[in-house]
């Protein structure tokens, strides 16, 4: 089935484009300031409140504890939801996953863990749905298009959680590598950290994100531009949450320390400008594309290849592609689609949600317009350095819902907790509100969901599960001794018995039988003792 | 207690060592050290102007021995030294002819404060001294009696808990040599061999104004000429590399001075150009004790105290108190181990983990192979035991059931012959016994 | 000079003295992840380069799963005079794992090593020349996350803290603006009451004001902020120079107090505070050491060795796995054998059953004729 794509971008337009980018790195990295930073607001909290700032929604769990300061966090996964709404009213809607407590664990196994269950489970969710003969029309694609991975600034390269994770990482999403909290490198030191990491990269082969062009089809200037964004990688990023005014009156976002003040808009300073036009602009549909037709197809058919035989219903299986991939050469094309009941089952083993629908022929994706290399919000890099207080933000009502529930059942999150509606201003953001003509609107809904997992229950099932082998052990061993004490009475018995009926054997009774018992084995307490 | 810890803290604590730092042994493996003078000023050089702040803090202790036959001034002199008054008016003046011959050993402490330095001055006095008709044996008490303390501080050091330790060790002895004006007397001599090894060692000689300035001379050139032929040590202070020209100087002047000739006391007396000086009046004048032209007590007290008191003390912990410690364990049967005094190296460490664990290992492999071999063993013999059991008894059963069988036939044949004249059915049961066995 | 000076206000420029001329030996360790200019302000301290940083190739040779390591770099440096034997304890790799469980084991070990390799020393009966890497300073790095410190640093702090004089430091401290620079603080140091872990802090001396006031002035500023800086200095004005590191917006200076506590830092590992840490280290550390290590001697418990190479656990795994297969293979042939038994008294049971068949066909023959016969 394919559809015309221009009443697709009309749709589009007015439902506005999704964007889910996640971020990943070692706590402390900068990410919450960067992305603070990205959209010109306050959108996450800190991971502690700052003492004098706003207490906001989640304020109270945030608040500082010195006493359990030395607990493993785990790590949590967290969704926020965002909706920047630019001047020809085409809407952004932005979602942020978050991954508070990474790296912060002294055993940090199960951060990549997770963060890997949480992107199958959105791939899982698409599937399912694929596969379903009624739509639910209200079904949001919630898969991972980019993944912003923070370097922790060392100066000295990647370490193995970095090399680890990224790699597993890049089965899923998209990994843009970035170094933040890039003011602690001199211009020097940044181009040998830069140098290192992508030493690294390529030593430990980590496929990150390729910036891509066609020679035949892209002009000059974007091939340059493309060059140039390979070139820069990764992108070393300077965030802050502080806005100040110039002399001049204009408005700057940047950090102040004793000696000097940073422009983090400038491009001379970091490549943060870079990264923002990049992700909010020129490569959005690249990145989404990508997702979809690569990293989601690989991602399909390995999981349905493994579900199960290779039965093939080829006619249900064509409809449930709405695509036409002639984006780029898939690979996954090739391979033969799989059975609807086997979609089923996988579907149901894997989730708990009901997603009832009734429009069968909604589109699930995002169609594949021609990559806009001209931004949607920002013009290009130049100007935006020149402006960067570009959002505003008008009404924000923001919803924050917390539960402790568990990874399996995200779907069902309760709705139990706190409602806050309240408006976020610090300061700064009123400032540059004042200062600005309305170009854009941005409207939060913050929908932050603790996904959280509690690395202690984790380690508690663990002990459990080993006691339980214990007991078990145990019990075989109790049962295997209690069966060989039997055999032995068994054999005496016999032994007694044929005595017996030796004594009175005619000839026509014989106990010749020999006993099962005898050859029992007992081998496993050989096994036991080791 | 500030002076408790000093002794104990100069010794270890700062890992000073009492070789010199050009006297580094080869070890085995090269120890690489960066050798760099600095330019800037960084501020370790401070150090020692921290040591001079904690040691005005901690207070500074000092254990003087005098050793010298009655009547030569010893009280005096000390309290000459000291300014003021140690010794209690009454011991001071039992005449010497009373005394029983018996040394005794008996100490007096004083705390004494100048400008803020605190000094725990204990004098540990030995009346009874030479005073004997027979003295071979006058010097054992002392000895011993240095020995003890000694050994109370080895055995301090080596308690459990050690957090204050009481430094009850001589630093220093004051011979009073008789001014005789001949030379050394062989109880001299023979004192002085005796401890030398065990204590700094000052001799002085006593009562110096009853000589004049050549006999002095003489005498001293004699004094050390006997020192030389028997090869006694005496303490001489050492020349710091660093010093200056004068601080050199002064001290080459103080070694050359040695033994010191002097005069004590604590009276004040005026001297003919009407000064008020601690002294003794003559008729024929007046000797000045702090005058360094008229004896050598100032010498004598730059040595124990303003000067060398801390080198005292330094080489009575880590010279005279090691050797005698080595010496002592050594003699209780303790055996030197040279091996743990290596340098660091973490590839020793590692190869030295890496047999330990192979070790480990080797055990585990034996430990699990003998009990896998033992039960593979013992359940093979099982099931051979089981096997044989099995044919034994099938064959026993079968011969029987055979036996059985060939008693039946016979007993058939036997009937069957009888019968034969009847002819009934023969064939029949023949066929069955034989399906019987096809089967 | 008047004469009843006996001398006494003298000894302490004796002490003075002595020192001088013996030197001193100072062991300073530097603990905490890489990447946080652990080496640089090694080299930015004794203002001369020590550390010579880690070349890519070495990285790589040492693969990306870091084992915990101890490195001593030995030096011997002179400074108006006065000599001092500095070693410096690196502990590359300590952090830089996915999974950090026990890294700090390795640098734990090493500190009570020394003390006990020094108890060891003492009991010889010659021990002139003792070796001591007893370390008297240890600077732990904190990542300036501007978070509060990680499970891992509480856990390495609190071991560390018990054993010798622990410094925590805020490494790389340009990147923190002053304001989170001073909550970082806070939280740092609430955490350190609340966990109880103990850190070393100057002494107070009551009787003496200034030295009290700096004393006070440095408890307050803990954990010292650092700014690490390059080998050569910054020309900020023509023929003056500073320490410090060139961005493009400024340059944050390492001697700055505005800047960071470098200065602070400076002042009480070596310019006011260095003996403290050394006979705090011999009296208070070594000591009680000491006294535990006599004490469970005593009652006879010994502390056993444990190994931390992951290799060697992989070895004893391996092993382990050896044998359980071995185990199963013999398993595996016994059962074979007792099927085999099994079906030989099937068939010896049935050989019996067909004896017997007979002797009842020659009964029933025997009894047939009997009564034929009858």
């Amino acid at each position: 089935m394919i559809r015309g794509s221009a009443i697709v971008r009309r749709k589009e337009a007015k439902k506005g484009i999704r964007l889910t980018i996640m971020i990943v790195g070692e706590s402390g990295t900068g990410k919450t300031t960067f992305v603070n930073s990205l959209l010109d607001q306050k959108i996450l909290d800190h991971k502690y409140q700052s003492s004098d700032g706003d207490m906001t929604a989640s304020a109270w769990e945030r608040t500082f504890l010195p006493q359990t300061a030395h607990e493993e966090p785990g790590i949590s996964i967290t969704e926020t939801n965002v909706e920047i709404i630019d001047e020809d009213d085409s809407k952004l809607l932005l979602n942020i996953i978050d991954t508070p407590g990474f790296g912060e664990n002294i055993n940090n196994e199960v951060c990549t863990r997770e963060v890997i269950n949480y992107l199958k489970q959105q791939f899982d969710l698409v599937l399912a749905e694929e596969t379903k003969v009624r739509r639910n029309p209200k079904f949001v694609d919630s898969r991972v298009h980019v993944c912003l991975y923070f370097i922790t600034p060392t100066g000295h390269g990647l370490r193995e959680i970095d090399v680890e994770c990224m790699k597993k990482l890049l089965k899923y999403v998209n990994v843009l590598p970035v170094v933040a909290r890039a003011d602690s490198f001199t211009e020097v030191e940044l181009r040998r950290f830069k140098r290192t990491i992508m030493e690294d990269i390529e030593k430990y082969n980590v496929p990150i994100f390729e910036f891509t062009y066609d020679e035949e089809e892209d002009d000059y200037d974007v091939i340059q531009e493309i060059e140039f964004l390979n070139k820069i990688q990764p992108f070393a990023v300077i965030a802050s949450e502080e806005v100040f005014t110039r002399e001049d009156g204009t408005q700057v976002r940047g950090r102040q320390y004793p000696w000097g003040f940073i422009n983090i808009d400038d491009a001379k300073y970091s490549d943060f400008p870079i990264l923002k036009s990049v992700l909010l602009g020129s490569h959005l549909q690249d990145l989404k594309d990508l997702t979809h037709d690569f990293l989601y197809e690989n991602y399909r058919t390995e999981r349905l290849s493994n579900v199960g035989g290779m039965q093939f219903e080829d006619d249900n299986a064509n409809n449930l592609l709405p695509r036409d991939f002639s984006f780029m050469g898939n690979p996954a094309r090739e391979k033969p689609p799989p059975s609807l009941s086997n979609l089923a089952a996988l579907a149901n083993s894997e989730l708990t949600t009901s997603m009832l629908g009734a429009n069968s022929t909604r589109a699930l994706y995002e169609p594949s317009t021609p990559t806009h290399k001209s931004s949607m919000l920002f013009d290009d890099v130049e100007e935006t350095s020149g402006s960067p207080a570009t959002l505003k933000n008008d009404t924000s009502s923001v919803q924050s819902r917390t539960t402790d529930d568990s990874r399996t059942h995200r779907a069902d999150t309760s709705q139990s907790s706190v409602r806050i509606q309240g408006v976020y201003d610090d300061g700064a953001s009123v400032g540059s509100a004042s200062a600005q003509p309305q170009r854009q609107q941005m409207r939060m809904m913050s929908e932050t969901i603790p996904y959280v997992l509690n690395h202690e229950r984790i380690e508690q099932q663990k002990l459990k599960l080993q006691q339980l082998e214990e007991r078990q052990v145990r019990e075989l061993q109790m049962r295997a001794d209690m069966l060989e004490r039997k055999a032995k009475e068994l054999r005496l018995r016999e032994r007694t018995m044929n005595a017996q009926s030796e004594q009175h054997q005619q000839g026509e009774q014989n106990e010749s039988a020999i006993k099962k018992e005898e050859t029992l084995t007992d081998l496993h307490s050989v096994l036991q003792e080791q | 207690m500030a002076t408790e810890h000093s002794a104990h803290a100069s010794k270890e604590s700062l890992g000073i060592t009492s070789a010199p730092l050009s006297e580094k042994p080869a070890p085995a493996r090269e120890v690489k050290v960066i050798r760099r003078k600095l330019n800037g000023y960084v501020g370790f050089a401070n150090l020692p102007k921290q040591w001079h702040r904690k040691s005005i803090r901690r207070g500074f202790n000092l254990n003087v021995m005098v050793v010298g036959e009655s009547g030569l001034g010893k009280s005096t002199l000390m309290n000459t030294l000291f300014n003021r008054n140690l010794y209690s008016a009454s011991s001071a003046a039992i005449p010497a002819t009373e005394k029983p011959s018996a040394v005794e050993i008996e100490s007096l402490s004083a705390d004494i404060e100048e400008n803020g330095v605190r000094l725990h001055l204990t004098i540990i006095d030995t009346p009874g001294f030479g005073d004997a008709i027979n003295n071979t044996d006058s010097w054992t008490s002392i000895v011993s009696d240095i020995n003890n303390r000694f050994d109370t501080y080895l055995e301090a050091e080596s308690k459990v808990t050690r957090n204050t330790i009481a430094d009850t060790r001589v630093h220093a002895l004051i011979y009073f040599i008789e001014p005789t004006g001949h030379s050394l007397k062989p109880l001299d001599i023979t004192f002085m061999k005796q401890v030398h090894g065990k204590v700094n060692l000052v001799p002085v000689i006593a009562k110096s104004d009853t000589m004049t300035e050549e006999e002095i001379v003489e005498f001293k050139q004699r004094i050390n000429d006997d020192i030389i032929t028997h090869n006694i040590n005496i303490f001489k202070p050492a020349q710091f590399e660093n010093d200056d020209d004068d601080t050199i100087l002064s001290t080459q002047d103080l070694i050359a001075k040695i033994p010191f000739a002097v005069v004590g006391s604590t009276t004040a007396v005026t001297t003919a150009d009407d000064r008020q000086v601690r002294g003794r009046s003559y008729p024929w004048g007046v000797i000045e004790v702090d005058n360094e032209e008229h004896c050598d007590f100032v010498r004598l007290r730059d040595l124990l105290v303003r000067n060398f008191l801390e080198e005292l003390r330094e080489r009575t912990g880590n010279v005279l108190y090691e050797n005698y410690r080595t010496e002592k364990l050594k003699k209780m049967g303790i055996d030197q181990d040279n091996s743990v005094f290596r340098e660091f190296d973490p590839n020793l460490k590692q190869e030295e983990e890496k047999v330990l664990h192979e070790a480990k290992l080797a055990k585990m492999e034996a430990e699990m192979k003998t009990v896998f071999q033992q039960k593979v063993s013992e359940k093979e013999k099982k099931l051979q035991m089981s096997e044989s059991e099995l044919f034994a008894r099938h064959k026993e059963m079968k011969d029987k059931l055979l036996k059985q069988v060939k008693v039946l036939e016979e007993k058939k044949s036997q009937l069957e012959k009888s019968k034969t004249t009847t002819g009934d059915g023969s064939l029949q049961p023949a066929q069955k016994t034989r399906k019987g066995f096809l089967r | 000079m008047t004469v009843d000076q006996v001398g006494i206000a003298n000894l302490p420029n004796q002490r003075f003295k002595i020192v001088s001329k013996e030197g001193a030996t100072f062991t300073l360790m530097v603990a905490g992840e890489s990447g946080l200019g652990k080496s640089t302000f090694v080299n930015t301290l004794f203002q001369s380069t020590l550390k010579t940083p880690v070349d890519n190739k070495a990285r790589y040779k040492r693969g990306i799963h870091a084992t915990v390591e101890i490195e001593v770099t030995r030096a011997e440096l002179e400074e108006r005079n006065f000599k001092i034997r500095l070693n410096i304890i690196d502990t590359p790799g300590f952090g830089d794992n996915v999974n950090n469980k026990d890294s700090w084991q390795p640098i734990v070990d090493f500190i009570d090593d020394q003390h006990d390799s020094m108890m060891k020393q003492e009991q010889q009966p010659a021990r002139g020349d003792k070796k001591d890497l007893r370390v008297h300073a240890c600077l732990y790095f904190i990542r300036p996350t501007g978070h509060s410190l990680k499970p891992l640093d509480i856990e390495v702090m609190k071991k560390l803290g018990t054993r010798c004089n622990l410094i925590p430091i805020i490494a790389k401290a340009d990147t923190l603006a002053q304001k989170e620079m001073n909550e970082f603080k806070s939280r740092i140091r609430q955490v350190i009451e609340a966990q109880d872990i103990r850190i070393y802090t100057p002494p107070i001396e009551l009787d003496d004001q200034a030295s009290s006031d700096h004393a006070k002035s440095l408890i307050e500023s803990m954990p010292f902020s650092v700014i690490g800086s390059g080998e050569d200095e910054i020309e900020v004005a023509p023929g003056q120079f500073v320490k410090g590191r060139q961005y493009p917006w400024g340059i944050a200076e390492v001697e700055n107090e505005d800047h960071c506590d470098f200065k602070k830092l400076r002042s009480l590992l070596l310019r006011t505070n260095m003996l403290d840490l050394i006979l705090s280290t011999q009296e208070l550390h070594y000591e009680s050491y000491r006294t535990l290590k006599l004490e469970s001697a005593e009652t006879g418990s010994k502390r056993s060795r444990r190994l931390h190479n992951p290799k060697f656990k992989e070895e004893e795994e391996a092993l382990k796995k050896y044998f359980t297969e071995q185990v199963k293979a013999e398993e595996l042939r016994f059962k074979q054998w007792e099927q085999n038994i099994v079906t030989e008294r099937h068939r010896l049971n049935k050989d019996l059953e067909e004896v017997q068949a007979t002797i009842k066909d020659l009964e029933e023959q025997v009894k047939r004729i009997q009564l034929g016969k009858k």
